[in-house]
């Protein structure tokens, strides 16, 4: 059995566990006031997305990508780009009975402590309970980690802060010492970064392929030179180090595929422009050097300019515990341990250079990063890097040659231990507010009716599919919602010509289909659907069986013809040619080949990882008979 | 060989993993608690980055008179006077001066180079302490006093809301005075260190001239409370040589300047409250104890203090004595020498100052908080070396950090981003209310055609052209005081025709509808902090029946009560005139 999984076992973890997330409580204080923030920057996008994702759910969709309410009513591929795993969380909370806002509390909540737990559990493995426990405080209390619950209200990226740990804790395993667990490990933890916040996709792989480089590249130098192994050897040697760490990548995309795949091939089906440009480009975002360690807290907006209304500070204790860093990382005997810390200090500079005006040319050579859309967004990686080398503060001189840190703690470092984790908790509480208030008429409460003012108000959910020209401003479905009537079709009525050569009747509808009762006169009508098109929508045409004369439905015969797909010139609404005579039309959104594809790869690989799980033990159990060590 | 032996070293490094410390190792190692102590002054002068100014009580008088010294040859006659009369003891030194020119004759802008010298001042006075406290409190101790000093509550206000940027020179300068006397030497150095003392007390001395000498004095009695008194007997003679020239050279270069007590000094002491306040204002000092800004010693200083006290006392009772009564001496310094400054600031000390005479020296009693500080900070320091146990990095970060954060929310200046003027438009009572930019804006009535208006209703003349008979004018007028002003003064503003007749007036309250912080209150002069900038408008209409232009504006201040005109400064008049026919009146 492993030193690790022993140590994992004692009682002892267990308290430094619960006291990482009991000292995290204090963090979730404001969201335990009655009402909802509603002024933070995301708040009601947090809230309506929950609510768009309820609404498919509830329709029996459990993989949502089509957010039926976007744009005021004409729908938008939303979850087909958006990693939607915040919103399973919140979902569950909303069919437990929670109200949205009380949901997307919850799910906040959650994420605290799940950030808390999992940085004590990576930085335990590196530095020791008191590393550990002090990386945690840091992690949870770090003004950009604040800053993304309180002030910003962005639900994907607080819930993602939950997985980064546990993701380099994962890779850290398999440069040290691969295994399968850890490999199956590390998979996931990925797929769950990916699932909850697509743009930290681009912020975390590069520092992962990095990391995996770096550690894997000095640990084969490091044997090979203490070895006086050769070139070719090495390069050998290297490649099997790696190896483990490239599977477990590869892994990690295959399970995020039903995702991935979709939202990398069909993303050009979307306007793009509103993602990155105008408010989203990251020309005005950047952080002045004086911001990053000002002590301003706002609760505004970020504008072009030194004179943001909010904080971009870095953290005064986790800048001071930077600085000494350099000092105590010296310290850690394990190489691993240490060049993993020494990454991070690497990290963590790049990230604060990537934040301010000096990077300017960096973002406009790599196009990558404009998916990151703010240079602020770095303060992800610096919340990581300056955490986890804050916890490097409780590193002693003096450790044992194994790769686990000896789980006792020694007595200086518990006289400590209280004072530091006071000092964080003090240095923290200033920013631990949110701002509670009442929504206005344009918010909530959190109806349909509000979400499409909403939209109206802050132009924001009315995003259009690369087919429309024109961004829409309003729209006659979201006027019957304000009336009070519900939206029971999304059949354009007033397209239909009052000659009576074209009728049309809502058979039934849901987020995701329609299925209308037509008559044409001719062959040169068309039935127009409120509904924008995308990948994925196809009009099916059944014949009407007559009987029974008062059941519509019943009526539904067999499959006549995939009808062909036009749109509307500038909205880019579903236009669909109908026969002569009376026939039934079915718009659908499906499955494209690329989410066929996606979904294939994903149930294949959680196939092979749930293989590999179960492989683990048994092969540990074999080499436990043949006497070799094992873990 | 040097290479190949690097190179050995280097790969016996990489095999234990520490290429960086490897390579640059030893320096950085030895003088690791230096370098930190530098690193981590980043806090309070990071706000110095901010690509524009700050809202000080001595305004944007350093800046005019730096762009004034810069158009000006090198004439060593130079002295600041522009919006301001330089006093030889108690105002600014020529030093800031000097060296804020030296930065712009290096490509620095005229605000980056005031700002530098803040900079280099705390840095300065980072690296000071830490030497001067290195042989007595050991490497961990002295990082800590430099931080406990960089962070003095007392010195974030000098710069961010005073600007007085010649005492905080000074204030940067004097630890390393004090090092350079105190600091053990070689006997081979000591001609070396003899000269360093003088040059560095001459610099001090030319930074701010009046609390250089107190800063003497305090120099002065350490020398008296330390061991090896007669080795240090040269450095002191040059330190005061020093400070001797530098006194014979500003009054060479200057002249004797002197201005009367302005603010009455025995108005200003302080109440024992106030030095452990943890107020935060930008105003200015007020006779009694409602200051509004900070004066306390800060909340670290004073805790660490305290607890080396304790140290101290408890050590001597278990009998962990010193191992010689020197020590015991040195301890004594930092405290009896904070003590007699602070008391020096308190009410019942006036006797003393009254007689001594010495408080001539000095504007406000309160600036000998610096120093009081800078020695608090020395006692401060002592909690590293007298309990080891405590040297551990994460005891050092709990110190560290709490030094830091107790002063963390006063590093948030009231920033300026517009563009500043080069010198002011003109100024009233003795540079006691400065007109620093006039724009004269035309309303334009909703009826009107023809024209694209981009603002709300209004054009700038310079866009208008010629003012007509039937216009409103709005004279957007920005202010500053550079000292309290005990009343409320009116604007008059005259509108004459080319005869210089008058056609119109308006004769408001300076600062009527004009509040800062609160749009549409009044905020008359009487409430004016120094240095916060106030933007009045002020709307004129040219009669329907007014002759065509060109129209003049006279502009002046005056007293309600007495009707009496305030003068303008440097022009034998008591108004200015705006000529509205130049495009550009500015």
């Amino acid at each position: 059995m492993s030193q690790d999984s022993a140590s994992l076992r004692q009682p002892r973890f267990a308290i430094g566990l619960g006291l990482a997330v009991l000292l995290a409580l204090l963090a979730i204080g404001p969201l335990l006031q009655p009402g909802y923030f509603w002024g933070a920057h995301d708040a009601r996008n947090s809230v309506y997305f929950l609510f768009e994702f309820d609404r498919s759910i509830r329709d029996g969709i459990l993989w949502p990508r089509w957010g039926p309410d976007w744009g005021f009513g004409y729908g938008y591929p939303f979850w087909n780009i958006y990693a939607p795993l915040a919103y399973y969380v919140g979902e569950l909370a909303v069919l437990v009975g929670f109200e949205y806002t009380a949901a997307v509390k919850l799910t906040f909540a959650l994420s605290i402590l799940g950030s808390a737990a999992s940085m004590y559990l990576f930085a335990r493995r590196l530095l020791g309970r008191a590393g550990g426990l002090i990386a945690s405080l840091l992690y949870v209390y770090m003004p950009y980690h604040l800053f993304d619950l309180y002030v910003r209200a962005a639900l994907a990226e607080s819930f993602a802060f939950v997985f980064i740990p546990l993701v380099f804790w994962g890779f850290f395993e398999l440069v040290e010492h691969p295994r399968l667990r850890a490999l199956v490990g590390a998979a996931w933890a990925y797929t769950g970064l990916v699932l909850t916040s697509n743009v930290l996709l681009v912020l975390i792989t590069p520092t992962v392929v990095a990391y995996i480089l770096v550690s894997t590249l000095l640990h084969t130098l490091r044997e090979g030179w203490s070895r006086r192994r050769g070139i070719a050897p090495m390069f050998v040697n290297f490649i099997r180090r790696a190896a483990p760490s490239v599977l477990a990548l590869l892994l990690g995309f295959g399970l995020q595929a039903i995702f991935l795949l979709p939202a990398l091939a069909e993303r050009n089906y979307v306007r793009l422009d509103q993602w990155f440009g105008g408010r989203y480009a990251f020309g005005g975002d950047f952080v002045y050097f004086h911001q990053l360690f000002s002590p301003a807290w706002g609760f505004g907006a970020s504008v072009p300019g030194p004179d943001d209304q909010m904080g971009f500070q870095l953290g005064l204790l986790p800048l001071v515990l930077f600085c000494l860093s350099f000092l105590t990382v010296a310290r850690v005997s394990n190489h691993l341990v240490r060049w993993t810390l020494r990454f991070w200090q690497l990290v963590t500079v790049a990230a604060i250079f990537l934040m301010t005006p000096a990077s300017l040319l960096v973002w406009r050579g790599v196009p990558l990063l404009t998916t990151v859309q703010f240079p602020w967004r770095m303060g992800v990686l610096t919340t990581m890097g300056l955490a986890l080398l804050g916890g490097a503060i409780m590193a002693r001189r003096a450790t044992p040659p194994s790769s686990v840190q000896a789980d006792g703690v020694p007595g200086w470092a518990m006289r400590s231990l209280i004072p530091l984790a006071l000092l964080i908790l003090m240095g923290a509480y200033p920013y631990l507010i949110a701002e509670v208030r009442d929504p206005l008429p344009t918010e909530g409460p959190v109806s349909l009716a509000a979400l499409f003012r909403y939209q109206q108000a802050s132009d924001e959910m009315t995003g259009t599919t690369a087919w429309a020209r024109r961004i829409p401003s309003w729209s006659p479905l979201a006027e019957q919602v304000i009336r009070g009537e519900g939206i029971n079709t999304k059949v354009n009525y007033s397209v239909i010509p009052n000659d009576g050569r074209l009728g049309v009747h809502s058979v039934e509808m849901s987020t995701v289909h329609e299925l209308v009762w037509v008559y044409a006169a001719d062959d040169q009508q068309s039935v127009t659907f409120l509904t924008a098109y995308y990948p994925g929508w196809n009009a099916y045409i059944y014949e009407d069986l007559k009987y029974p004369q008062d059941d519509l439905k019943a009526r539904v015969g067999r499959l006549i013809a995939r009808a062909e797909i036009r749109t509307t010139r500038d909205e880019g609404w579903i236009v669909v040619r109908v026969p002569r005579g009376e026939h039934f039309l079915e718009l659908r959104f499906e499955d494209t080949p690329v989410r066929f594809v996606g979904k294939a790869i994903s149930v294949a690989s959680f196939v092979v990882a749930l293989f590999l799980l179960a492989l683990d033990p048994l092969r540990r159990s074999s080499r436990n008979n043949t006497g070799v060590r094992v873990g | 060989m040097a290479a190949v032996k690097l190179g050995i070293s280097l790969r016996h490094a990489y095999g234990r993993g520490d290429v960086t410390i490897a390579a640059l190792g030893k320096p950085i190692a030895r003088y690791r608690y230096a370098l930190l102590a530098i690193a981590l002054t980043v806090f309070v002068w990071a706000p110095l980055t901010y690509p524009g100014y700050f809202q000080v009580h001595s305004g944007f008088v350093p800046l005019f008179n730096l762009l004034h010294l810069h158009r000006t040859s090198l004439d060593p006659h130079w002295v600041p006077s522009i919006a301001t009369h330089y006093d030889m003891v108690r105002g600014d030194g020529l030093l800031a001066y000097y060296l804020a020119r030296l930065w712009m004759a290096l490509g620095a802008t005229p605000v980056g180079s005031v700002k530098a010298v803040f900079a280099i001042a705390w840095v300065l006075g980072a690296f000071g302490v830490y030497w001067w406290c290195h042989p007595l409190l050991g490497a961990p101790g002295a990082c800590l006093a430099a931080l406990v000093y960089s962070y003095l509550p007392y010195r974030i206000a000098a710069v961010y809301v005073r600007g007085a940027w010649g005492e905080a020179l000074c204030l940067g300068l004097v630890p390393l005075g004090m090092a350079a006397v105190s600091a053990a030497y070689p006997p081979t150095s000591s001609k070396r260190a003899i000269m360093l003392s003088g040059l560095i007390w001459l610099l001090i001395g030319l930074s701010q001239p009046g609390l250089a000498v107190w800063a003497f004095l305090c120099l002065l009695g350490w020398w008296a409370l330390s061991d090896g008194r007669r080795s240090r007997l040269p450095r002191l003679l040059a330190a005061g040589g020093g400070c001797a020239g530098a006194a014979v050279y500003t009054l060479w270069a200057a002249g004797w300047h002197t201005v009367a007590d302005r603010v009455g000094f025995f108005g200003h002491f302080l109440y024992p409250a106030q030095l452990v306040s943890p107020y935060w204002g930008f105003g200015p000092s007020r006779p009694g104890w409602n200051d509004g800004l900070s004066l306390g010693l800060g909340l670290a200083p004073v805790a660490l203090a305290c607890l080396t006290l304790l140290l101290l006392v408890w050590g001597i009772r278990t009998g962990q004595a010193f191992p010689s009564s020197g020590e015991r001496m040195s301890w004594r310094s930092p405290f009896l020498i904070a003590a007699i400054l602070i008391l020096l600031t308190l009410p019942l000390s006036a006797m003393l100052w009254q007689l001594s005479a010495i408080w001539q020296l000095l504007t406000y009693p309160w600036q000998l908080i610096g120093l009081a500080g800078m020695f608090l900070s020395v006692a401060a320091g002592g909690v590293l070396h007298l309990r080891p146990r405590w040297r551990t990095p994460p005891m050092q970060t709990v110190l560290i950090g709490f030094v830091l954060l107790a002063s963390y929310s006063y590093l948030q200046p009231r920033y300026i981003g517009q563009e500043l003027p080069t010198r002011p438009r003109a100024g009233w009572g003795g540079h006691q209310i400065l007109l620093l930019n006039v724009n004269v804006e035309v309303e334009i009535p909703p009826m009107a055609a023809g024209l694209s208006i981009s603002t709300s209703g209004r054009l700038p003349l310079s866009e208008y052209g010629m003012p007509r008979p039937g216009d409103t004018l709005h004279l957007v007028l920005t202010w500053q005081a550079t000292r309290v002003l005990e009343r409320d003064l009116k604007l008059f503003a005259h509108l004459l025709d080319a005869s210089g007749n008058l056609l119109a007036q308006a004769d408001p309250f300076l600062g009527a509808a004009s509040d800062p912080d609160a749009p549409g209150k009044d905020y008359f002069t009487s409430r004016w902090e120094p240095g916060r900038l106030v933007v009045t408008d002020v709307a004129i209409h040219v009669p329907d029946d007014a002759p065509p232009g060109p129209y003049r504006i006279a502009l002046g201040l005056y007293e309600e009560a007495t009707m009496q005109r305030w003068p303008v400064d440097d022009v034998p008049d008591d108004h200015i005139i705006l000529d509205l026919s130049e495009r550009d009146i500015l």
